[in-house]
């Protein structure tokens, strides 16, 4: 059977064409304009699925860089700390080895002179000790205080640990503890220093023993200085892992997320031209009739 | 041997039955654009000269004795205007679905750079940035106000949620009332038709007028008719009479007006002569009801659930910590659903940073809190899985939508190509009847002239 059409059966089509037209072309364009292919769940489910897991895990990423940055901040200052107070440490062993020596150098005199620089030195040491980044000492551990020594050498801090999260499951210590790196009782090193000075002043005899403990305690702050260099190492190249992961999610929700946008250009020129073209058909299929015929 | 004069009348019997044919075209063309217009034509049959039943003595004449005008009907076709029916309450319940998931699509507003995932996210970061620096107030306030934008990026939610559903519901309301209209209107309709049908009165414009809110009436609530021997339309809605020959019944819309009581009160239909339920399962009503009762429910039920999640999940960490003073953490949040849940703690120092009452700088309970982010239970992982269902079920709907709309469109079309007006057609027809017209004029007069030999001429 032929199909009867009708000039309303004609329009209603040639209207639901032109329709179907103009929305593929209003969505080309609102994918121009906002840039996104995906702009609301039901565009593409599993994609706004990744795009969700993929932004949270970018923010994720970016904050470990974060935390791993200020680790790293952390572990430099104690580093070149810990630098400064070895250094202080050998110009004391040296100060007593001149103290030791027969001679000028180890008269008393000479000694009373040396024992005054090695409470200098101690004073210095202690100021080293209480260094501070952002407000928090260094060696205090968690403490509120301001300070992680006395002026007298005694501990402040506590026990507790600073760490820092910079990578999924991965807990880094960002601190190094005042008792762990300048020891703690009689080892204690400014309690070390303090007999030295004592010792220079009144009991020469034993400086040999004294020796040996500020050794001991050199060694400790040298063994404290190795472990945060390789702290800080690896919150190097965490943070650097980091980034870098970052960089690819960022990669990866910009090829789910983000328009083609010579793809896109190029659909919206086939689509406009399809639209002149089904405006140009109806308006040329419409018009005629049997009327502009009969005389 | 027929009469003299038949001739005349035969002639006069086609001017008549042209001219009427010519009023019909008319009234075609004038209708042309006129939504629900069915063509018509006018049904001619000859008037033969010999009667069907032989009698003696009966005059038998050769001849016909010209052209016998019938009704003038209507041309359609009634099982195509069922499917008509069917289709567009289908139609109108996938587009009325689609509609509602774009709506609740966009509440959630995913995936964006200003969601609640993005919210939640900076919330898991600012935990962490308050576990680098737990003797921070800025640190400490900042992590406040994100749990608060958190939590209000939850209440708003819910507020668009109930929101859509008081609209949906005054739709609702509204469109029972159209039905009510419709259904009393049929009824008044088919009155009309029938009584003209007795008279032998034709009733085809009013046929038509009843058939469009037929067709509403599927739109609205997909309802389905059926066409009585009287003229007369019975419609009803799966099962249950609406309409039946000049009665009508009405339906009304009952329950919770609210999201919040809805619940306790889920809206329903009833018949409002006895009460009884009303199912309505397409059409917009259908739609629109569906909305009340499953979809908006549902993705509210999600987002309490990722409220509660949220809030069972920060409280249970938080409380394992110590706040700035030392003391144990307090609840962060209270309520534990979209509309009702708040940060509960108002002082910074309140806080709980820290993993142990003596160590009042450490941080290892705000990491633990920020580690929530990567955890495999936590809310971020409900809130996501609410998106994926809504996606997919939203695409589902709008795909559903599409597949529909195509049906019903093609289905106008064949409708149209039966009953509607083609002016072309009715061109051809007017010349039809234009030329027959002059024919049967040009037959009078000849036969008028054959009669003036016979009278005026004849024996002269």
């Amino acid at each position: 059977m032929v199909i009867r059409v009708t000039e309303r059966s004609l329009s209603m089509n040639a209207m639901r064409g032109l329709q179907a037209n103009q929305g593929r072309l209003s969505k080309t364009e609102e994918q121009l304009t906002s840039g996104k292919l995906i702009s609301k769940p039901s565009d593409s489910p599993t994609g706004t699925m990744t795009a969700m897991l993929l932004r949270s895990d970018m923010r994720t990423q970016e904050q470990y860089a974060r935390n791993a940055a200020d680790g790293k901040n952390w572990l430099n200052t104690i580093d070149s700390t810990l630098g400064a107070t070895h250094d202080n440490g050998l110009r004391v062993r040296d100060l007593m080895l001149q103290g030791m020596s027969a001679g000028a150098g180890g008269s008393d005199t000479a000694r009373a002179g040396i024992a005054s620089e090695i409470d200098q030195i101690r004073d210095a040491m202690i100021g080293l000790a209480n260094t501070k980044y952002i407000d928090r000492p260094i060696f205090g551990g968690t403490t509120e205080g301001p300070a992680a020594y006395d002026t007298d050498g005694n501990y402040l801090g506590d026990s507790g640990a600073v760490t820092r999260t910079i990578a999924e499951g991965t807990k880094l210590r960002v601190d190094a503890g005042g008792e762990e790196v300048f020891g703690t009782g009689d080892n204690q090193v400014f309690k070390v220093l303090a007999d030295i000075s004592d010792h220079m002043k009144n009991d020469p005899s034993k400086l040999s023993d004294d020796l040996d403990r500020l050794d001991t305690a050199l060694t400790t702050i040298r063994t404290a200085q190795a472990s945060v260099g390789a702290r800080s190492n690896r919150v190097d190249s965490m943070q650097q892992t980091a980034n870098d992961r970052h960089l690819e999610l960022q990669t990866q929700l910009t090829e789910i997320e983000d328009i083609d946008l010579p793809k896109t250009i190029t659909d919206m020129t086939l689509q406009q031209t399809a639209y002149q073209a089904a405006l140009g058909a109806t308006a040329k299929v419409i018009q005629p009739s049997l009327m502009d015929f009969l005389r | 041997m027929s009469s003299t004069f038949s001739g005349i009348s035969t002639a006069l019997s086609s001017l008549r039955a042209q001219r009427q044919g010519l009023d019909v075209s008319g009234q075609n063309i004038a209708n042309v654009n006129t939504e629900g217009y069915s063509r018509q034509r006018t049904e001619m049959s000859s008037v033969e000269g010999v009667s069907n039943v032989p009698t003696i003595w009966a005059k038998q004449d050769p001849v016909g004795t010209g052209v016998n005008v019938g009704d003038v009907t209507r041309i359609r076709d009634e099982l195509l205007e069922a499917r008509v029916r069917t289709e567009h309450g289908n139609n109108a319940y996938h587009s009325g679905q689609s509609q509602i998931y774009d709506s609740v699509q966009a509440v959630f507003k995913e995936p964006s750079d200003t969601g609640l995932q993005e919210r939640l996210s900076s919330f898991w970061s600012d935990w962490q940035d308050l576990s680098n620096q737990p003797g921070d107030g800025a640190v400490r306030t900042k992590v406040m106000q994100q749990g608060g934008a958190v939590a209000t990026g939850l209440n708003q939610a819910h507020t668009q949620l109930s929101t859509i559903y008081s609209s949906s519901h005054a739709g609702a309301a509204a469109q029972v009332k159209d039905i009510n209209t419709a259904a009393a209107e049929i009824a008044s309709l088919n009155k009309g038709i029938m009584q003209a049908k007795v008279g032998g009165l034709p009733a085809n414009e009013l046929a038509d007028r009843r058939d469009a809110l037929v067709l509403k009436l599927a739109d609205l609530a997909g309802a389905t008719a059926t066409v009585r021997d009287t003229g007369a339309v019975d419609v009803s809605l799966f099962g249950s009479t609406l309409v039946s020959g000049t009665a009508s019944r009405a339906l009304a819309l009952n329950g919770a007006e609210t999201l919040s009581e809805q619940g306790a009160n889920p809206p329903s239909l009833t018949f409002t002569d006895n009460g009884q339920p009303a199912i309505v399962t397409s059409g917009e009503l259908g739609s629109s009801m569906d909305s009340l009762n499953t979809v908006l429910p549902k993705y509210a039920k999600s987002l309490d659930d990722v409220a509660a999640k949220l809030a069972a999940t920060v409280n249970g960490i938080h409380q394992n910590g110590f706040d700035r003073n030392g003391d144990a953490g307090e609840p962060f949040y209270t309520g534990t659903d979209a509309k009702s849940i708040t940060m509960s703690i108002t002082d910074p120092d309140k806080v709980a940073a820290s993993g142990s009452a003596n160590g009042r700088l450490d941080g290892s309970n705000a990491d633990a809190l920020g580690d929530v982010a990567t955890s495999g239970t936590g809310p971020d992982v409900t809130y996501r899985q609410l998106v994926a269902d809504l996606g997919v079920t939203a695409k589902s709907a709008t795909l559903k939508a599409e597949t529909q709309s195509t049906i019903t469109a093609d289905l106008d079309s064949n409708h149209q190509s039966t009953s509607g007006v083609s002016l072309d057609e009715e061109m051809s027809n007017l010349l039809q009847y234009q030329r027959a017209y002059e024919a049967a004029a040009k037959l009078m007069s000849t036969i008028d002239q054959t009669l003036n030999t016979l009278i005026n001429n004849t024996g002269r």
